[in-house]
């Protein structure tokens, strides 16, 4: 993925962002109407597609921890970004809808992505190249989309007690609040 | 086992109805409905039950009480806040933290408690044309609300994250004071953000709501109001919406509450809304505009002995040196506070792209944090923001920056940046897109000379949003009287921080209570004449 591609993501994903919310009212794409299902995770928001993107995302926004190299703690991340989204109210679901919607239709994932390769073939490499890209971009609305993936995909993860002892916190105090101790 | 208020009361019969669970259409009738219940919305529910009066109060969270506070953002954060803690401005760069659950903002707050400072109330004078609110008039007010939370300075020492603002501010001669808190046998857990976990924080949930159900209120929880009825120049009630379990969609169930008296408390942002959905008389156009949020800048560091900054009492120690730099009207000034840091909340203000990021997440314990409330309004080039509708009736607040803001940002960063390393910082990380670890004051000085202070630049967070529907006695430039009546609507109330003419100057608990309790008298007063 080179810097070139970037700033032509730049110029053009606000045209693109803004064309995607008409796009993702048109069925006629086709992709990614269903909802993801993966074990006993039912999903709410994320179809098929959108799952692979934010499994893809998650090893690279959370490299170096525990859940990057591990498939089973990723599905739990993408699992608690779904439910985060699902909380969300309607007005909201619908923006991050249409940002969805531009990263799974191959010529707006290229464009604004600068992903030649499908979601599922996306290497953790590619995503870091992709997320730099976009944090750093010229373009208000992509900087922002960086922030609410990273903000959601940092947030599944660190809220999930699994990750607290790498983070030297022993988690909340065993507690007798509801006649149970927390932990 | 901790005593749960909320579980006894409603064991012991309480009227409260969690509108999620409704299948059928309901119109009541009252004296008083309240929108809202957190902090202003508390305080008049328990004046006017006390007064003998019939409320309905109404609430878009849900009844949450001690027994589900678990101290987990993952179930706090979605439960308790409104937009899942992920409210933003309209260019989304400023993060907003509101309440949305039973007690509002109080249940989640983080407990400091100052009352309104005088050369607040003073400017307001001065320049909005508020009446009967100075200093003197409202000691008694400010005095009450102390009393009844248990508002005390806080005897315990400071945890390392508050301890590191004072060391710095004595390194270089600053003020500082100790915090004041409204907790009554506070553990010094650090979970107030979460929902305190043993009823020690004297929050609406277990003080003035209590209060009011055990008098015989109503309470509808998981309810929003969608509009407000009137004819003429009288309001008459209010049209909610039941929502669903997560408070997401509409049920389709509506609830009609007709009153006698209308008191708008969904705090800034939500009350400007309500107006604006129900096409309230507002000649001169000022519902949601003049919102202000006290914006946010901070810092963290990095210190080489533990700092621990998830435990102990979240705020303790505060500086006021910067807070009044030339006065009220001056250029910017802001207060110094200390933020707690748990995982999920460092986490997303944490903002290194790849494995740096868990880099610094592993140094959670060793990470302080520094806070500035910068003090927004008081002049020209300070107009806030302004509240709009979405097309769903969803409120979205436009809150655009000028010179003079940035201004007090970047003054803002650097004084924290410096009080920080005079505390012993080993790096610091002023929190902003382009910004790096600095190792010294210098390097980051000269840093902070360059970065720009734009949207979604530099990182701005909220906790205080205020105004939108503000007081005084002049209509053309406030929509209720320094009473909280509103200028054009009779029976119409409002009590919540969304009267403010400007920002506070400090965090804005205690400037709800004493004027909302202020108000409240006004209103029983009205309501028996
Ligand atoms: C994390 C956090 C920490 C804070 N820390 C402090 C602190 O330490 N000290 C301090 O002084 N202040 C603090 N604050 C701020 C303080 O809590 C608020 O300023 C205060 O609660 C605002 O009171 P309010 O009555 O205006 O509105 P809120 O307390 O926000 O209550 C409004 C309520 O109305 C409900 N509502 C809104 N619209 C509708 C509708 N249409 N229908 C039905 N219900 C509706 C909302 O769900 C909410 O529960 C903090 C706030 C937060 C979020
Ligand atoms: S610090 Fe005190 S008030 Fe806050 S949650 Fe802990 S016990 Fe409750």
């Amino acid at each position: 993925m080179q810097r070139r591609t970037f700033l032509k993501a730049g110029l053009l994903g606000g045209t693109a962002l803004a064309c995607a919310g008409w796009l993702s009212h048109d069925t006629f794409w086709g992709k990614g109407t269903h909802l993801a299902a993966k074990g006993d995770h039912r999903y709410d928001f994320l179809t098929e597609a959108d799952h692979a993107v934010v499994s893809a995302l998650a090893p690279a926004v959370l490299a170096g921890s525990e859940a990057a190299g591990n498939p089973k703690l990723t599905e739990e991340v993408v699992h608690a970004v779904d439910q985060t989204i699902a909380a969300f109210q309607p007005s909201v679901q619908a923006e991050l809808r249409q940002l969805f919607t531009l990263m799974t239709l191959a010529p707006t994932r290229v464009l604004v992505c600068g992903l030649w390769r499908d979601w599922p073939a996306v290497t953790p490499d590619d995503a870091d190249a992709m997320l730099r890209g976009w944090h750093a971009s010229r373009t208000a609305l992509l900087r922002s989309a960086y922030d609410g993936l990273q903000q959601l995909i940092t947030a599944a993860w660190y809220g999930n007690p699994r990750s607290w002892p790498a983070l030297g916190y022993a988690g909340p105090p065993p507690f007798h609040n509801n006649g149970e101790v927390t932990e | 086992m901790i005593p749960d208020p909320i579980a006894e009361g409603l064991a012991n019969g309480w009227s409260a109805v969690d509108a999620s669970g409704l299948s059928e259409n309901k119109t009541l009738e009252t004296d008083v409905v309240i929108v809202g219940t957190g902090a202003g919305g508390g305080m008049c529910a328990e004046v006017l039950c006390a007064a003998g009066f019939k409320v309905v109060l109404i609430e878009e969270g849900p009844l949450r009480s001690s027994r589900d506070f678990t101290m987990r953002e993952s179930f706090a954060y979605p439960e308790l806040y409104q937009e899942s803690a992920s409210r933003k401005t309209k260019d989304k760069a400023i993060n907003i933290l509101q309440g949305r659950c039973v007690g509002g903002g109080t249940t989640v707050n983080w407990t400091s408690s100052f009352e309104t400072p005088p050369p607040t109330l003073a400017h307001w004078q001065k320049h909005h044309d508020v009446a009967g609110c100075d200093e003197a008039a409202m000691k008694p007010w400010f005095d009450k609300a102390f009393a009844r939370l248990g508002i005390h300075q806080w005897p315990v020492p400071p945890n390392p994250n508050n301890a590191a603002l004072q060391r710095g501010a004595e390194q270089l001669g600053l003020s500082f004071e100790i915090m004041q808190r409204n907790v009554r046998g506070c553990a010094n857990l650090g979970y107030c953000g979460m929902g305190c976990p043993i009823n020690a924080k004297q929050s609406m949930l277990i003080t003035t709501i209590p209060a009011a159900l055990d008098s015989g209120a109503a309470l509808y929880s998981r309810t929003r109001a969608v509009r407000l009825m009137f004819s003429g120049d009288r309001v008459q009630g209010v049209v909610c919406a039941a929502l669903d379990e997560r408070g997401v969609f509409p049920t389709g169930v509506q609830i009609e509450v007709r009153a006698k008296a209308v008191v708008l408390a969904g705090g800034a942002i939500g009350t400007p809304a309500l107006l604006l959905r129900s096409g309230t008389p507002d000649p001169y156009q000022l519902a949601g505009k003049r919102t202000f949020l006290h914006p946010v800048t901070a810092a963290t560091a990095f210190f080489e002995e533990e700092i621990r900054p998830f435990e102990g009492a979240p705020q303790s120690i505060y500086s006021d040196e910067y807070l009044w730099p030339e006065g009220a009207d001056g250029p910017m000034g802001f207060k110094l506070e200390v933020p707690p840091l748990h995982p999920v909340i460092s986490a997303t203000v944490l903002d290194f792209p790849g494995s740096a990021h868990h880099t610094a997440m592993a140094r959670l314990a060793h990470i302080q944090g520094m806070l500035a409330l910068c003090r927004d309004g008081f002049h020209p080039d300070s107009p806030g923001g302004q509240v709009n509708l979405r097309t769903d009736g969803s409120p979205l607040l436009d809150y655009p920056f000028t010179d003079f803001l940035r201004d007090g940002f970047r003054r803002s960063l650097k004084a924290m940046v410096e009080i920080q390393f005079a505390a012993g910082a080993k790096e610091v990380v002023p929190l902003h897109r382009h910004s790096q670890p600095y190792k010294t004051w210098a390097e980051a000085k000269k840093a902070l000379d360059a970065l720009p202070m734009d949207p979604t630049m530099v990182r701005l967070f909220s906790a205080h949003v205020m105004g939108g529907c503000p007081l005084g006695e002049d209509p053309r430039q406030a929509l209720v009287n320094s009473e909280g009546r509103h200028h054009h609507l009779q029976h119409l109330w409002v009590m919540d921080g969304s009267v403010f003419p400007t920002s506070i100057g400090s965090n804005p608990q205690v400037s709800i209570y004493g004027m909302t309790l202020k108000n409240a008298e006004a209103l029983v007063k009205s309501l028996k004449s």
